[in-house]
């Protein structure tokens, strides 16, 4: 159990952050999201605990998404009328984003490290406005290395749409990074 | 798209990737934290569980050898056995004690007016 955790937490982290986009509350939804793990599924075989532990997360992700919405709810009306961020919601945040400065455009030679550091902000920053689904089925997909059907049965929802929605995300951030003047 | 999709994804996670390398140290502790209160929450398994590993082929649940849920199974089971075979002497004490008060001539009163009692008495 310790190993399995040494080795997913981090991206576990990333996983949280890129939803709620809130450093203590990632961190929280993290802790939690272990402390359930090993309370309910410390028994069960080694080759089960990345599909649980990452029910457990994206449950805890999506609890968060409710709870928010129905704060912004009671405390502006207003928000409650925009709708916040939908799980469901298909259109493309990334056009909305600022462009960055292009390193390679820089004065000076761009450092590889740097531009490594840009990519990765990048690449971070548009998954974070990504829509939900795309972002989760993206990460499970590729990230998590699971399998479509894996993948579906923690979204709750078809192999299908897992593939398309994982479609989506990846030419999203490609694109995104490209007009960036960055090559994926 | 000159390159595939799984390659691309691919190419961007490991970004992603090497990215995590430089999560703050702050980040890295708490995280270490979390896990190390995590692993402390693990039941302990008990000896005769470990002795009993990988002899009774796949396990499907959790509680089936917890010794409290096998107590209450048993419990419950011991009661329902108990139940039937008070009824059960019931049926056999219930004509002895009938017998018993007729013979001792302590009739009670619903037995005269039984329309069967005088065909039992002609018997």
């Amino acid at each position: 159990m310790s190993d399995f955790l040494a080795e997913v937490e981090r991206r576990a982290y990333k996983q949280a952050l890129f939803g709620v986009k809130d450093r203590h509350v990632a961190l929280d939804i993290v802790q939690d999201a272990m402390l359930k793990l090993a309370e309910n599924y410390g028994a069960r075989p080694a080759e089960e605990l990345p599909a649980l532990f990452q029910r457990i997360l994206q449950n805890a992700i999506r609890d968060h998404y409710r709870r928010q919405r129905v704060r912004a709810f009671w405390i502006s009306p207003l928000s409650a009328l925009k709708g916040g961020e939908r799980e469901d919601d298909d259109s493309d945040p990334l056009e909305t984003l600022r462009p960055e400065p292009n390193p390679k455009d820089a004065a000076g030679p761009p450092a590889a490290a740097l531009e490594q550091a840009q990519t990765v902000g990048l690449i971070e920053k548009a998954l974070e406005a990504l829509p939900p689904r795309q972002r989760q089925a993206f990460l499970l997909r590729y990230w998590e290395e699971m399998d479509v059907a894996e993948a579906a049965e923690i979204m709750g929802c078809s192999p299908g749409s897992v593939k398309t929605h994982c479609s989506r995300a990846t030419h999203a951030i490609a694109a995104f990074l490209k007009s960036k003047g960055f090559e994926p | 798209m000159s390159i595939g999709e799984e390659e691309l994804a691919g190419r961007i996670v490991r970004h992603l990737d090497r990215g995590l390398a430089d999560l703050d140290a702050g980040i890295g502790a708490k995280l270490r934290s979390a896990r190390e209160s995590a692993v402390e929450r693990l039941e302990p398994q008990p000896a005769w569980s470990l002795a009993l590993a990988g002899a009774r082929g796949p396990r499907t649940s959790g509680r089936q050898f917890n010794p409290v849920y096998v107590f209450s199974v048993a419990a419950f089971v011991l009661s329902i056995y108990g139940v039937v075979l008070w009824q059960q002497q019931q049926h056999i004490e219930d004509p002895i004690d009938i017998d018993a008060k007729l013979l001792s001539g302590d009739l009670p009163i619903d037995a005269y007016l039984d329309k069967g009692l005088d065909t039992w008495l002609k018997r």
